[in-house]
C-alpha cells in the first residue's frame, strides 16, 4: 500500500495538463456577455461575439468631413441630480458614476500612446496577422474594469458604464512588450515604474495624474468601420490591450479636457464638451425625406480631433434648416461648419435629446493600421 | 576443407536447433504453452530426460509432448487455448499428471517436484494451481474465457467486452491507456479486421463462437503494432466430440423501466409522464455446431446468428412526435474448419460474413427527436473475412507460420426512402411527404428540426488483404532464448461514390419552427439563412503497409528474464487523384524486463518500453479527399445567394506525406504477487506518449484577434484549405496507475477487480476531424485552449466482476464505476464557419466570466452500474443441458447523465442539461442448450 501511495503522489505531481496557464499567459479574448448593448455593435449580440459592427458616423468640422464613434450617457450620469460632466469632487472620484483606472504605457503630452515603442521587443519580430493575436512591438495598456450591464428577462438592460478611464501613467524600463496583461502583475513588476496611490479595499492601485482619457471597450470580436466596408477586415481602427489577462478592443477618442471649478463649496473636476449640432427638421426632399437626427451624416461638430477644443465629450444641440417652415431641407444644403449654423441658425438652437454623448473621433480617420 | 568461423558458429547453431530437446515456441497470439521446470523433489536439483505431453479436447492432431533438458526446464507452445492434461513421465516409473488451463497469448506455467515416490503413489490428476502473474511477459490487459462471458450479463457484442479491463473505457471502440478509439487493432483469429479508414472495428461476430478474447492494454511485444490496445479474438473451433451450441435472447420495452426524466441533472424520472414509451424490442437467436469431419484431422464448427433489434428515443421536444424505430436486422454465419494432417501440420480456415440492415439509424441519435422519418438515413453494411493459417511445426524447436487472409466490406449509408421504406407518421401525411430523392435536406436552425433527406447517399466498398509469415525457434546461449521472427503485409483500398439527395444542404433561419419556416421560397425568402451546393464525388483511396519484427524471450537465469524486441514499418497511402498522402517508417524497439523476485513466479516485477508507429491509415487519404461544396448566405435585399465559401475540391487540402508517423512510446511498470491458490494482485503504472497524431491544419483563413471571425483568406479564395498532415505538436499524454486483483476465490467464485487512477491529457483533442470534437488546428486563436485534460480523460475506474456456481446455478456481476468524463464548454459566435469557440481550456468551464481565476473543471457526472446474470442448468431435471437466463442491467435502475449540453447559445440556452443518460433498469431473457 505504501508503493501504491508513492505511485500516486508521483503521478499528482508529474501530471501538469495546463501548461499555458501559468503566469501572465494570454486568456483569450473578453467574453462580452455582459457588456451594455452599445458596446457590442449593431446588430450585436451578447452571446454571439462578432456578430456587432461598429461603423462610424460621419459629420463635419469646419467644411471638414469627419468620422466618430458616439456611445451614450449612462442614465446614472443623466439622472435628475446628477452632474453628467463631473468627474471629481474634492479630489475623489465622483462617487455617482466612478471613472475606472487605465494604466497607459508611456503616454506623450499629447497623445496617450508612444511615437516609438518603449518595451522590449523581440528580435527580428514583424507582425504576422494571420499568426498573431497581437501585436508584440507595442505593449497594451491595461484596463481595470469593463462595460457591465444588468440583463433581466423581459426589461431593457441597465448600465452605468461611460467610456472615460482616469489614466495611471507606466514608464517602461526594459520589459518586454505584451509581458504585462493585468493590473495584478504590474503592480509587482520592477521592470516598469507605476506610480502608487492609496489602496483600496486593501488592494493596491495605481495613482492617476489627473489626465482622463475617452477609451470606449467594445466587443472585440466586433469590426469596426470607418465607412461601409473600410476598412475591409474591420480591424485597425480600434486598439488593443488587457483586462484580467484578457484581450480586449477599445476606441481611443483621446484626451478629454477637463476644468476645475468650486460648486456648492467643492472643488469639481469636470469634463469639457465641445458642441455637436443636427438638424431637426427633415432632410430630403418632397417625395423622400427624413426626419433629422444625430449619427445620420448632416452632424456638425466644432472641432476635429488635433484641433485646439476637441473633446470626444459633445453637448448635442439641434437646429432647424427650414427655419420653421416645415419643408424639407436638401442635405447638400445644409451647413458643415459651426460657425455657419450659428450665422444662419442660431436662433433656432435647442438642447439634444439627448443633451451629451460621447463623440469619440479616431485618430486614423482613413484606413487604420492592421 | 577449411570452414570459416563464421560459418562454423552457424552450423554450431543449426546443430544445437535441431538436437534441443524442448518443444517449439508459440508462435502467435492464438495460441498459448505451456512451462516449467522439473526438478528432485527432496533437493530442488532438475530433472533431464523427463517427458511431458500435453493433451486437450481442443488440440488437433494428438498430444504435444517434449522433454526437459540438462536445467530440468521445457516449454510446450502453439497450444490451441483450453484444458490440458499433462503427462510427466520417466522411464520405468509409473507417470503423474496436472491438469492446466491454456490461455491465449501466454504460457501457463507449470512446475513439477519430481520423486519417485510421488509417481508410485499419486493416483489422481491434480489439478495445477492458476499463476497470474505472467511469469513470462510484460504484456498487460487480461484473456476473457468463453466460460467466464457466459455466465455474465453483456451486450453480446465482443468490442464491449473490453469494458471489463482495467484502463478501458469509452465504447464499442474502447479507448484503451490513453489511447483513442481510432488507436486500437481488432484482429479475429489473427486476421486484422481493423477498418482501414475508421480504424474500428468492422465486423460482428456470433458471441456465442467466441472461445476468447485477449485485450492487450500495454506492454505489447514486437509482433503487435498498436497505439493504443489490441482485441485479439479466437473463434472456437471444432473438436472429437459432436456439440451443439444454441440460445435465443430476448428484449422487450415491456421488461425495461421507462426513460422519462426531465432535461437538468437533478431531475429525476417524471412519474405523471403520460408520454408512450417507445415500442422497444430484441431478439438474437444463435446455433453452433462442431464437431469431426475426420477425427483428429479434420474438424469444423459452424455457427450463425439472427438478430434483430428495434429502439427508439421517447418522443420529445422539438418534434414531439414518436418517431420510427432505429430497426437493426443481422445474419451473421461464420465456419471454421481446423485440419491436422500430421503431427507437424495444422491449417486452419475462418471465414465469416455479417450483412447487416439498420433502418432509421438516427431514431436513438441525438438528433433522434428532431429529424422527420423522411430525412432518417438506412444503412447496409457487410464484412465478409475469410483466413487461412498454415502452422508448420518443424521439430521442438521451430515452427513457422503463414496467414493470408481478406476482409470485404460494403456501406451502402443513404436515404431511408431510398434503400428501405419510410416509416410514416400519421404527423407526416400527404403528398408533400411522399419521399422523394430530389429533394434538399432542411435543418430549421430555429428549432433543430430536420427535413426531407440525409446529406449523404454513399456506396462504399473496402477491401484489405493481409499476408503474415513468422518463424519463431528456441536455442540456448547464455540461458534459454525462444525468439520468433515475422513480416506482416497489409493492403487496402476504398473506393466508391458519395451523392447528396437534392444536390443542397439548407440552414435555414429565423422563418420560426418546424416545417413552416423552411426556406422553400426564394421569392419571399423566408427562413433563407445558408445554402450549401453539392456535386456527386467519386473516391479511391489506397495503401499498403509491410512490417518485419524480431522478438526474442531471453531467460538469462531462472530468476530473470529479458525481452529485446525490434519491429519496423513502412507504409504509403494514396488519395483519390493519386496523389502520396503518407510514406511512413518507423522502427519500434521494444525492451521488458521480468524478475522473479521470490524465484517461485509468485512475485514477479517487470518493465518494459515500447514504441508503435502507425504507418499506413486511409483515414488521412480519406481526409486528403473532398468532395465539393459552395456555400451561400441568402441576401434578404436583392432575395438572391451571395457566395460565401468553398470547401472541398481541387487545392483544398495540402499533404505532408514524409512527416513523422504518428506513434507511440510507452513505459510500463508492473508489481505482481500471487496472494494464494489462483489469485494474484498486480500493480501497473503506465506512461504513454502519443505523438504526431494525424489532424488537419487548416491554413488559409486569417482570423481576427479574437477567433470569433474570419477576416481574410491566406490565398485571397474564401474557404479553408487543409493540410493533412502529423504535427509534432499534436500529442496526448496518459499516466495511469492500475490495481487488479483477480483469480479464483474458490473452485466456484471467480473474481476481476480493477481500480484505475488515470490522467489523459495534451491538445490532441481530435483526429482529421473524425471524432467530432474540436481541434487545435481549426482556429490559430483558439489553439492555447488545448493544453487541458483531453477527452476520455476519467479520473477513477473501478470494476468488479465476479461470476459464482453452485450446482446447476450460477450468477455473474458486472459492476462498473465511472469518476466524470471531461467536457468542453462552448459558446457561440456570429459566424457559420467559425461555429463555437471555448473561453477556457479542454475539461473547464468559466464559472465567472473575464476572470482567470474563476474557472472550474467540467465532467460528466460520475457513472455506476451493476448488471446481472443468473442462469440455471436445467441438466437435473432433463438429463440435457437447458440454461434459462435471465439478465439485469443496470439494476439499481440509476439514470447518471452520460453528457451534458456543453454549448452556451441564445436563449433558450440549453447549457448544462442532460444530452444522455445511462440507460435504465432493463432485463434480458435467454435460453441455451448445448450438448
Amino acid at each position: 500500500m505504501r508503493l501504491l501511495g508513492v505511485m500516486c503522489l508521483v503521478m499528482y505531481g508529474c501530471v501538469e495538463p495546463y501548461e499555458r496557464r501559468r503566469g501572465e499567459f494570454n486568456a483569450g479574448p473578453v467574453d462580452p456577455v455582459q457588456f451594455p448593448p452599445p458596446y457590442l455593435g449593431a446588430d450585436g449580440n451578447r452571446q454571439k461575439q462578432g456578430q456587432g459592427k461598429f461603423t462610424a458616423a460621419i459629420g463635419y468640422a469646419g467644411e471638414t468631413p469627419v468620422k466618430y464613434f458616439s456611445f451614450p450617457f449612462s442614465a446614472s450620469r443623466l439622472a435628475p441630480g446628477a452632474d453628467p460632466l463631473r468627474l471629481k469632487e474634492d479630489g475623489q472620484p465622483y462617487r455617482r458614476v466612478p471613472t475606472p483606472l487605465a494604466y497607459v504605457f508611456d503616454p506623450e503630452e499629447t497623445s496617450a500612446f508612444p511615437l516609438s515603442p518603449r518595451c522590449q521587443v523581440p528580435p527580428d519580430y514583424t507582425f504576422d496577422p494571420v499568426r498573431d493575436a497581437f501585436r508584440s512591438d507595442e505593449q497594451g495598456n491595461i484596463f481595470t474594469a469593463l462595460p457591465e450591464a444588468t440583463y433581466n428577462p423581459g426589461a431593457l438592460p441597465t448600465f452605468n458604464y461611460v467610456p472615460v478611464v482616469a489614466q495611471v501613467p507606466v514608464t517602461s524600463l526594459g520589459n518586454s512588450c505584451q509581458d504585462i496583461k493585468s493590473e495584478k502583475t504590474l503592480l509587482t513588476r520592477s521592470d516598469v515604474s507605476v506610480p502608487q496611490g492609496e489602496p483600496v479595499n486593501g488592494k493596491q492601485v495605481g495613482a492617476s495624474d489627473g489626465k482622463y482619457l475617452a477609451w470606449a471597450i467594445i466587443d472585440p470580436g466586433a469590426g469596426v468601420f470607418l465607412s461601409k466596408g473600410v476598412p475591409k477586415t474591420g480591424l485597425g481602427v480600434q486598439k488593443w490591450g488587457w483586462f484580467g489577462q484578457f484581450l480586449l478592443a477599445y476606441l481611443d477618442g483621446g484626451y478629454i479636457p477637463t476644468a476645475e471649478s468650486t460648486v456648492d463649496s467643492r472643488n469639481v473636476v469636470r469634463m469639457v464638451p465641445q458642441v455637436l449640432y443636427h438638424p431637426r427638421s427633415a432632410i430630403g426632399d418632397t417625395t423622400s425625406n427624413k426626419a433629422g437626427g444625430i449619427g445620420q451624416g448632416y452632424d456638425v461638430i466644432e472641432f476635429a480631433r488635433g484641433q485646439q477644443g476637441y473633446s470626444p465629450v459633445c453637448q448635442v444641440k439641434t437646429y432647424d434648416p427650414a427655419l420653421g417652415a416645415g419643408t424639407p431641407t436638401a442635405a447638400d444644403a445644409l451647413p458643415k461648419s459651426a460657425s455657419t449654423i450659428l450665422a444662419l441658425y442660431g436662433s433656432t438652437l435647442q438642447p439634444g435629446v439627448p443633451e451629451y454623448v460621447f463623440c469619440l473621433q479616431p485618430e486614423q480617420q482613413e484606413g487604420g493600421k492592421p | 576443407m577449411n570452414r570459416s568461423p563464421r560459418l562454423h558458429r552457424l552450423s554450431r547453431l543449426a546443430t544445437l536447433l535441431a538436437l534441443l530437446p524442448t518443444a517449439a515456441l508459440a508462435i502467435g497470439e492464438q495460441n498459448g504453452g505451456i512451462s516449467g521446470i522439473v526438478t528432485e523433489a527432496a533437493t530442488g536439483i532438475p530433472v533431464p530426460g523427463v517427458t511431458v505431453a500435453a493433451s486437450s479436447k481442443a488440440l488437433i492432431g494428438g498430444p504435444k509432448t517434449t522433454t526437459t533438458g540438462e536445467d530440468g526446464q521445457y516449454s510446450l507452445s502453439a497450444l490451441p487455448p483450453g484444458s490440458y492434461t499433462v503427462e510427466i513421465s520417466y522411464e520405468g516409473v509409473k507417470p503423474i499428471r496436472r491438469e492446466i488451463e491454456v490461455i491465449q497469448g501466454s504460457a501457463s506455467p507449470l512446475n513439477v517436484a519430481w520423486s519417485a515416490e510421488l509417481a508410485e503413489t499419486e493416483t489422481t490428476v491434480v489439478v495445477q494451481e492458476r499463476k497470474l502473474t505472467r511469469p513470462d511477459s510484460t504484456q498487460s490487459g487480461s484473456v476473457l474465457s468463453a466460460e467466464t462471458q457466459g455466465k455474465l450479463a453483456s451486450a453480446r457484442r465482443y468490442q464491449w467486452l473490453a469494458q471489463q479491463v482495467a484502463g478501458v473505457s469509452g465504447n464499442a471502440n474502447p479507448n484503451i491507456r490513453g489511447g483513442n478509439e481510432l488507436m486500437n487493432r481488432y484482429m479475429i483469429d489473427g486476421l486484422d479486421v481493423t477498418d482501414p479508414v475508421s480504424n474500428g472495428f468492422t465486423t460482428t461476430v456470433n458471441f456465442d463462437s467466441i472461445s476468447s478474447l485477449q485485450i492487450l492494454t500495454g506492454g505489447m511485444e514486437a509482433q503487435y503494432n498498436a497505439m493504443g490496445g489490441a482485441l485479439n479474438l479466437i473463434t472456437s473451433t471444432g473438436s472429437d466430440e459432436f456439440h451443439v451450441d444454441s440460445s435465443i435472447y430476448m428484449n422487450h420495452s415491456l421488461l425495461s423501466a421507462p426513460s422519462q426524466y426531465g432535461p437538468n441533472a437533478h431531475e429525476g424520472i417524471q412519474p405523471f409522464s403520460r408520454a408512450p414509451r417507445p415500442p422497444t424490442s430484441g431478439f438474437d437467436a444463435n446455433a453452433n455446431v462442431s464437431g469431426p469431419i475426420i477425427k483428429q484431422k479434420l474438424w469444423f464448427n459452424f455457427s450463425l446468428q439472427y438478430s434483430n433489434n428495434s429502439a427508439s428515443l421517447p418522443s420529445g421536444p422539438p418534434l414531439n412526435v414518436q418517431g420510427p424505430n432505429r430497426t437493426l436486422t443481422g445474419v451473421f454465419p461464420r465456419l471454421k474448419l481446423t485440419y491436422g494432417p500430421s503431427s507437424k501440420h495444422r491449417l486452419t480456415l475462418s471465414a465469416l460474413s455479417d450483412p447487416t440492415m439498420i433502418d432509421n439509424v438516427d431514431a436513438t441519435s441525438g438528433t433522434g427527436n428532431s429529424i422527420t422519418p423522411l430525412a432518417h438515413r438506412r444503412t447496409e453494411q457487410s464484412n465478409t473475412l475469410g483466413t487461412l493459417i498454415w502452422e508448420y511445426f518443424a521439430n521442438d524447436a521451430v515452427t513457422a507460420k503463414v496467414q493470408l487472409g481478406g476482409v470485404l466490406t460494403n456501406l451502402n449509408n443513404g436515404p431511408q426512402g431510398k434503400y428501405g421504406r419510410v416509416d410514416y407518421n400519421s404527423q407526416y401525411t400527404g403528398a408533400r411527404h411522399d419521399y422523394d430523392y430530389g429533394r434538399s435536406r432542411h435543418v430549421n436552425a430555429d428549432d433543430g428540426t430536420i427535413w426531407y433527406n440525409p446529406v449523404f447517399d454513399i456506396n462504399d466498398r473496402r477491401t484489405t488483404g493481409q499476408l503474415d509469415g513468422s518463424l519463431a525457434f528456441k536455442y540456448p546461449l547464455l540461458g534459454h532464448h525462444e525468439t520468433q521472427v515475422g513480416i506482416q503485409n497489409r493492403i487496402s483500398q476504398r473506393g466508391g461514390l458519395s451523392q447528396f439527395p437534392g444536390g443542397h444542404l439548407y440552414q435555414d433561419r429565423d422563418g420560426g419552427p418546424g416545417e413552416a419556416g423552411l426556406c422553400l421560397d426564394e421569392a419571399t425568402g423566408k427562413g433563407c439563412s445558408i445554402r450549401t451546393d453539392m456535386e456527386p464525388f467519386q473516391f479511391r483511396e489506397s495503401g499498403f503497409s509491410t512490417g518485419v519484427y524480431v522478438q526474442d524471450r531471453w531467460q538469462v537465469t531462472r530468476w530473470l528474464r529479458v525481452l529485446p524486441g525490434l519491429r519496423f514499418d513502412h507504409g504509403r497511402t494514396r488519395d483519390s487523384s493519386g496523389n502520396l498522402v503518407s510514406m511512413h517508417s518507423g522502427l519500434g524497439p521494444r525492451l521488458g524486463l521480468i524478475a522473479d523476485l521470490t524465484g517461485d513466479q509468485k512475485t514477479i516485477v517487470s518493465a518494459f518500453y515500447g514504441r508503435a508507429n502507425e504507418v499506413m491509415s486511409l483515414m488521412a487519404a480519406q481526409s486528403a479527399n473532398r468532395a465539393p461544396q459552395t456555400s451561400y448566405l441568402f441576401n434578404a435585399q436583392s432575395k438572391r445567394w451571395d457566395f460565401l465559401e468553398s470547401i472541398g475540391g481541387p487545392g483544398t487540402t495540402t499533404l505532408d506525406p514524409h512527416g513523422r508517423p504518428p506513434h507511440t512510446d510507452e513505459i510500463l511498470l508492473s508489481f505482481r504477487r500471487q496472494l494464494s491458490d489462483g489469485i494474484a494482485a498486480n500493480l501497473d503504472y503506465t506512461y504513454k506518449r502519443i505523438s504526431n497524431i494525424w489532424d488537419q491544419v487548416e491554413t488559409n483563413y486569417v482570423w481576427d484577434p479574437t477567433g470569433t471571425r474570419i477576416v481574410d483568406y491566406v490565398n485571397g479564395q474564401p474557404g479553408p484549405v487543409y493540410k493533412i498532415t502529423t504535427p509534432a505538436d499534436n500529442y496526448v499524454t496518459y499516466q495511469g496507475l492500475d490495481v487488479v486483483l483477480q483469480g479464483r476465490v474458490t473452485p466456484n467464485f471467480d473474481l476481476y477487480a480493477a481500480y484505475t487512477l488515470g490522467f489523459r491529457y495534451g491538445p490532441a483533442a481530435d483526429q482529421l476531424g473524425v471524432l467530432g470534437t474540436r481541434s487545435q488546428y481549426f482556429n490559430d486563436r483558439q489553439a492555447q485552449y488545448f493544453d487541458g485534460y483531453a477527452f476520455g480523460d476519467i479520473r477513477h475506474m473501478v470494476k468488479v466482476n465476479g461470476t459464482f456456481t453452485a450446482g446447476n446455478f450460477s450468477i455473474g456481476a458486472n459492476t462498473v464505476f465511472l469518476s466524470g468524463e471531461v467536457q468542453a464548454k462552448n459558446f457561440q459566435t456570429a459566424t457559420a464557419q467559425t461555429g463555437t469557440i471555448l473561453r477556457t481550456p479542454m475539461g473547464t468551464t468559466p464559472t465567472r466570466p473575464n476572470d482567470v481565476e474563476q474557472v472550474s473543471e467540467f465532467r460528466t457526472a460520475d457513472r455506476f452500474v451493476i448488471d446481472f446474470r443468473v442462469a440455471y442448468d436445467l441438466h437435473g431435471w432433463t438429463g440435457q443441458h437447458i440454461i434459462l437466463i435471465g439478465d439485469v442491467f443496470n439494476v439499481l435502475n440509476l439514470a447518471a447523465p452520460l453528457g451534458y449540453n456543453a454549448a452556451d447559445r441564445l436563449p433558450p440556452n440549453t447549457f448544462g442539461t442532460v444530452a444522455s443518460r445511462q440507460q435504465p433498469f432493463r432485463v434480458q431473457l435467454g435460453l441455451r442448450y448445448m450438448y
